[in-house]
Order: C-alpha cells, then structure tokens, then sequence
C-alpha cells in the first residue's frame, strides 16, 4: 500500500528498463518481485537516480533494496521533518493531516507529547521501520521567520490575509491548507442579527459597552478574547481587529474555551476564528457602505468575507523531506480536503452557489455603486448568469502585476484539475471579471474582461495535452457591475477586483 | 447408594448430555426448543464438566441441540436437574459410557468454539460465543485492530454487541490457552455513523467523557461509562451514545470506549479523559489509541502516549483534554 507514488509511477513502464556500466544497480521492491536496472546516478540517503533505457527514474529508497557494487550506504531512511507553528492550529489540524495521510499510505502512527507540548510523532511502515519522524513544535508568530532560517528543511504554519502573505518575507514554497476568518461571534439564541464594521470597532475600543447600542436589549455585552500574546491576537491586529487594548474583556488562552463561554452565554460577543465557532453563531459583517457579508463556507473560501485569512504551510529554502513533500501533495488531494471540512474548516475544494442565493450581492450590486452604471449592463449582466452556478474558484491578481496571488493560484490549479476530470465536461465556463469602482466605467469594463481573458489563457497553457478541447468557455467583463463588499479600505477594493467562475447548462 | 445405583439414578427417567448443544439463555425466542423439553442430570457447570450427550427418561439417549442453564450455576434449592431440549437420539456408544458418575465426567469433550454475529442496527454486531471448554475464562474480543476483554459465563457463553469500524466487520475470539476463532459479518449502515473512542490496557480507572452540545438548542448531554445511554434512546431522541466494552474487574484487562453520533444529527462533541489519581499514572506515561472513524473512510487508529503533569494536583481525577480531537457532527454551511 505504502509502495510510494514516486516508485509505483516509475514502476509501471520501468520493468524491463535495462543498463550496462560499471555503475549499474538493480533496485528490487521490498514489497513485491518487481526489479529497476538501471545505472544509478546519484542518491541523497532518499531517493534512487537512475538511468534505465526508458530515461531517467527517481526511485524512493524506502520502498526498494538496491544491489551492485555502487551501491550507497543507506544509513536512515526515516524522513525527519520539523514543524513549527501555532500549537492550537497545529493540534487542531496538521497533527490530524499527518495523521490521516500516515493511514492513506498503509502505516501506522504514534505520537508521544511532552509536558509543554511539544509532539513527536513517528509514523511506522508496515514492516515496523521508521518511515518518518516529526518534531512539532509550537512557536509564536513572530519567531517563525527566525525558526525556518534556522532549520531551512522546516515547515512552518502560518496564518495570515492574501494581502499579508504577498508581503510574507518567507518567500519559499507555500502551500494553503485552509481557509478560515475571524468572527464575530455569539450565542445562536442571541437576538442580534448582524454587526457593523463601526460598531464592531466601538466594541473593541470600549465604546460600546451595552447590546442597546447594537440594537438589543439593555444588558451589559460580556466580551469574551484570547490573551493578549496568543498568535490569534497578532492576527486579529494585522488584521483590523484589534483586541489587545480593550480592559473589560474576559481572556481565554484557546479559541475554543472563547467559543465554549460565548454558546453559553446569551449576552456575551466572543472574537475567534471561524473554525472554532462550535455552536455559537457568527455574525454577518455590515460595511460602512452597507453592504452586508454572512461568514459562510462560500464567502470565506472565495475571500469575499472581510475577515478572511488563510493557513498556509511555507517552507523553508532546503528542499523538505520526502516524508514532507508527498505530505504537502496529499493536501491537494480531496481526501485532505474532507478531513479538513470535518475539522470545522472551510475547505479549498470547489463549492457551488445558485444566483438565486446571491440576493445580497445583487441588491448590494444595484444600490452601492458609486457610479451610475446603465441599467443595461445590470440586464445584460443578469441575463447571462440567470441560472448559472458561481463556483468558489475566485482569482485575484497579486498587487501591481499580472501574476495570482498565491491562494488564486491553488483555486485555479484546482479548478484545472476538475476540467481534466471531465466534472464540467457537458457545462459551459464562464470566466467572469469585475473591477473595484475606481476608474471610468469604460476602462473598468476593458480591464475585467482583459483580466477574465488572462484567466482563460492560463486554463488553456494547463491543457497542453489538449484534454479540455471541447470545453466550452465564454468570457465576460462587468466591471464595477457587482461590487461585493465595501471599498472604503484598501482590502475593499482590491476583494472587489476579481475573475469568477461560473459555469451553465451548454444547451 | 451404589456408584452404578447413583448412575442409574442419574440417568433415570433424565438425561446426561453428549454432543455440545448450542447454550441458550433461557426465554430467549431466538432458542425456542423444538422438542418438548426434558430434564437432564445437573452438570457441573462450576468444574467446567463438558454436557455432551444425553439419556432421556423414556430410556432412549439423545444428543443435545441445546441446553438451558440456569441463570447462576450454582442454584439455591438444587434439584440436580436441568431442563434440555433434545431433537434425535444419541448412539447407544455413547450411552454405554455413562454407566457412572466418573464415566460421566470422563466422556470425551467437543471443544469447538461456536461463534454467531448478527448484524443490528446503529452498525452494531451481536456476537455469540459458545467455548465449552472455557467457562469462566477471559476472552479477548478483537476487531479492527483493537481488543478487549470479558468473561464467559459458567457455560463458555458470552452475548455481547460491539459497535463495529469496518464492513464487512471480522471479528475475532480468542482465549489465554491460543484457542482462536473469527467471524466476518456485514455492518448495517456504517457510512451513517462518525464513531470516536480510545483503547487501552491496564488503568481500569480511565474513562472516556463525551460531552455533546446541540446546535440551535441548549441541550447537553454528558455521557460516562456510569452514564452511557442506550442505542435505542439515541435511535428515538436523537443524540449519540457511548459503548463501554471490557470488564473492569479483570486485572490489566483491554479496554475500548467508544462514541457513536449519527451523522445527519448536528451537534458539537468535546471529548476528555478523565482517571482516578494513581501513582501508577503519575510516575508513567499514560499510553492508548485513539480511534477516529468518520463515514465512508477507514478506521485511523493511532497510538499516543503524554507525560502526565497532573500528579501534584489536590483533586481526585486527572483530566485529559487534548488526546482526542473533539467532533463536528454536520458542519455548519
């Protein structure tokens, strides 16, 4: 089972490969009577480079014995990876990944914690050897940077909004693994049915103090935080939210126990993050403008929620183990995927939304644009989604070029990977672009669509191989058409300049 | 009395007992006699005498199909007598060896291990086991790469329901002396059920707590081994239920405690481990499996092992919060 993806791709053309040179080495699987000759060219203590007759083959060492008189001396073949991060996060979600693509692969895990919380975790293969050993290590936000300099083959979990990550210094592979927001949270029996942005902001100063202010009864808001040191307050800070100055507030060292005391408490408002909303309800975010943004699966993975950020994995410049690169690929594998939704989080995978759920946007879209945009282009707009599905597949372009920013580059590769799997295969794809509202209604309307045009030629340079030849793809430009939240901050704006999918019926 | 008197009045107008029956409980329709019932000579349950044949009072010998046994083995008033049921007759061979008491202990045993598994629902398995030559004895019940253990009654019989991980689900019994025994049946319905728990082996104090919040309502339910709540009331009220299996008075026995929520029911789960205070607990680590099965994937069963830094605590209980990732049951949209 564990016969790694690496050697069971090589495997399957390299039976009858043969070599002939002093270097030549006969790698024979552990696990079955299949044999590689070949004239072995390097290895690393992990990996088998050998030249075979059917081209070079990289061979994981794990999983094969290597014969002849070049052969290395393997002294270890567990991988042994490190992993810092936010310990909340690593326990709520990468210790369970690594468990579960440990079981994809056939073998067994143990993991042993210490009195500060420090894990190692060995996963064992099936023949009772040491596949991998992982050092997990909590760390604050501010020491990761330092962390991965100092072991350049780490991986570090970070946490951050698409806009913070493109100022990231680590600028190394980064993979996402979730997406996830910061709430507003309360009891599900708590009256108060939205927030605005301002009040949000009065509440955290101390300035409002009482639910009459929001609209509720004349009772005292418990507020509820994490600790004033936690990775999450660093967060919710860079992030807007700032919950360190405010005095009244009970402090909780974990998002859950935040989570816990607000569900039971009806006049209590809890700031966490959405994956740890147990049963408290989140509440929807008003703009300054007016619009209105539920914190829903679809809002958040598709960054249109205001408090979205993401968790990411970024690695350092030593190229990781190979216990940790097959980890990272598993994560884009819809197995990871569903693990990740059942942790609470909202997955990267594709989701689907009807325009007949989008009221909001389209109410929103009519009444908030700063421009008179012609009624036409609504009709023309509407026409053409009218009964269409928005997929959460949403690109945004990195600040001042031309490239995707790093979680539209997942989104898309996602995407792309749906095409190939024929899943759209009798649909047809509309590529959708829409601008922030600065600029004239001409050049906004040019720009979407140049931009949409841009998405389309990516999805066909993916397709060298020809597979999505019969898609049928038509692009559109809306411009400032469909603003979806507030542009009074930077962020606004640029959630508001995107390309979106959509996909219809063909006939 | 004479030896062959005793023998004689033990056969009389009775019945001695060749051919392991299947053991019934009694009222248990499932075992409805087919014969009229006729009574036998009290085996020795207690001294593990093996019933296998038998004679009936209309001077005929018969093999068993079953026998009842008493509730307890060892009866208040006793009669010396015990009701069987008997569908043919037995070989005259076999009654000749009866002639005594001794020869009736002495009649040669079939020791086959009978297991029987029927599938329930709630992806639950009723298993049956009948070891004649173990009563008494501790069981290890295995499946899924887990294990725990129990006794079998004075009989060899053991009726258990075990919540299963896999389908089709195997099963397997075995005994201290190697004797084995497995059974493959099919779950009902397993894709339905998302099931968290932990085995262990040695502290008999340690249990799982289930602590489940609906959503939209304020209702908690807490569930202990004391307080496991039944699958029938989770059937009818909603709600999971937890299943305690091994036997706590089997010294460094296997344990499993496992949760059970149906998928479709929305509702939070926070899982803690809680023992009493030993010093056995503190001067080591604390070591178990976590098992997590979510639908339509294979068991993950991983091991764990924490230092315990709860020793110089005042408290009676250790509480251990972070060895199981608690549970979204129907995640929010």
């Amino acid at each position: 089972m564990y016969f790694h993806r690496l050697i069971s791709l090589s495997l399957a053309f390299a039976l009858t490969a043969t070599a002939t040179s002093a270097a030549q080495v006969t790698l024979k699987s552990t696990s079955s009577s299949v044999e590689i000759v070949g004239e072995l060219k390097s290895f690393d203590n992990e990996v088998y480079v050998v030249e075979t007759d059917l081209g070079e083959l990289e061979v994981d060492a794990r999983t094969v014995t290597c014969s002849g008189d070049v052969c290395p001396e393997v002294v270890n073949l567990a991988s042994e990876v490190s992993i810092f991060g936010d310990k909340q996060l690593i326990d709520q979600l990468l210790v369970p990944l690594m468990e579960g693509y440990s079981f994809s692969i056939g073998a067994n895990v143990e993991t042993a914690t210490d009195k500060t919380g420090h894990a190692n975790i060995t996963v064992i293969g099936q023949d009772g050897t040491d596949f991998a050993k992982i050092s997990v290590q909590p760390s604050a936000a501010s020491n990761l940077n330092a962390d991965i300099s100092k072991n350049p083959n780490a991986i570090v979990v970070k946490q951050g909004s698409a806009a913070l990550l493109a100022q990231d210094a680590i600028k190394t592979a980064v993979t996402p693994l979730a997406a996830d927001a910061i709430v507003v949270a309360v009891s599900e029996i708590n009256q108060i049915r939205s927030i605005s942005q301002e009040s949000l902001q009065d509440v955290l100063s101390g300035k409002i103090t009482s639910w009459k202010d929001l609209g509720g009864a004349d009772v005292d808001i418990n507020l509820y935080l994490t600790e004033k040191n936690t990775n999450f307050a660093t967060l919710s800070k860079t992030m807007g939210y700032d919950t360190a100055e405010t005095g009244t507030a009970a402090r909780f060292k974990t998002l859950d126990d935040i989570a816990k005391a607000v569900s039971q408490d009806p006049y209590g408002l809890g700031i966490i993050n959405y994956a740890n909303l147990r049963t408290a309800k989140a509440l929807p975010i008003v703009g300054a403008c007016g619009a209105y943004v539920k914190p829903n699966t679809f809002n958040i993975t598709t960054g249109t929620y205001p408090g979205t950020y993401y968790h990411y994995l970024a690695q350092g410049e030593k190229r990781p183990p190979i216990f940790a690169r097959e980890f990272l690929s598993f994560l884009e594998d819809s197995q990871a995927k569903d693990m990740i939704e059942r942790f609470g989080f909202p997955s990267l995978s594709l989701q689907e939304k009807d325009l007949e759920d989008q009221g909001n946007r389209i109410t929103y879209g009519l009444l908030a644009t700063s421009k008179n945009v012609p009624i036409t282009e609504y009709r023309s707009m509407l026409n053409i989604l009218n009964g269409a599905r928005q997929l959460s597949t949403i690109m945004r372009f990195a600040p001042g070029g031309l490239d995707l920013d790093t979680q539209s580059s997942a989104a898309l590769e996602a995407l792309v990977s749906e095409l190939f799997l024929g899943n759209y295969a009798d649909q047809k794809l509309m590529i959708v672009g829409f601008t922030e509202s600065d600029g004239s209604l001409g050049e906004n309307k040019r720009n979407s669509k140049a931009a949409a045009q841009l998405i389309s030629r990516y999805i066909k340079n993916a397709d060298s191989g020809g597979i999505l030849a019969d898609l049928q793809m038509e692009i559109h430009g809306f411009g400032e058409a469909s603003p979806l939240v507030c542009e009074d901050t930077p962020e606004g704006a640029a959630t508001n300049n995107r390309v979106e999918i959509w996909v219809k019926d063909s006939f | 009395m004479r030896l062959n008197d005793k023998a004689l009045t033990f056969v009389t107008g009775l019945v001695l007992i060749l051919g392991v029956g299947t053991f019934v409980h009694k009222g248990d329709e499932l075992f409805k006699p087919k014969q009229q019932n006729v009574q036998v000579a009290k085996a020795d349950i207690s001294s593990s005498i093996k019933t296998d044949a038998i004679a009936s009072k209309y001077n005929i010998s018969m093999p068993l199909e079953s026998v009842v046994l008493p509730t307890k083995p060892e009866l208040e008033f006793d009669t010396g007598i015990q009701l069987v049921r008997a569908d043919k007759p037995a070989s005259t061979e076999a009654f000749e060896k009866l002639k005594t008491v001794l020869d009736y202990k002495s009649v040669p045993v079939d020791c086959k291990v009978k297991l029987s598994a029927k599938s329930l629902r709630s992806a639950r398995v009723q298993l049956s086991v009948t070891a004649p030559c173990h009563s008494n004895e501790i069981i290890t019940i295995s499946h899924a790469g887990l294990r725990f253990n129990e006794y079998v009654d004075g009989g060899g019989v053991i009726i258990i329901t075990i919540p299963v991980l896999s389908n089709p689900a195997e099963i397997e019994v075995s005994f201290d002396d190697g004797t084995k025994k497995s059974i493959t049946t099919q779950a009902h319905d397993l894709s339905s059920y998302t099931r968290t728990g932990i085995a262990w082996s040695g502290h008999n104090s340690l249990n799982l707590q289930v602590l489940e919040t609906a959503y939209n309502t304020e209702k908690n339910l807490h569930l202990t081994a004391d307080n496991k709540r039944s699958e029938e009331k989770s059937y009818f009220l909603g709600g999971g239920y937890l299943t305690a299996l091994g036997n706590t008075a089997i010294p460094n026995g296997e344990f499993i405690h496992i949760y059970t929520a149906d998928i479709t029911q929305k509702k939070y789960v926070d899982f803690q481990l809680h023992m009493k205070k030993q010093s056995l607990v503190c001067q080591n680590n604390l070591e178990l499996k976590t098992i997590h099965y979510a639908s339509d994937t294979n068991v993950q069963i991983a091991k764990k092992s924490a230092t315990i830094n709860h020793c110089m605590n005042q408290s009676e209980n250790i509480v251990l919060k972070n060895m199981l990732r608690n549970m979204i049951v129907a995640q929010r949209n």
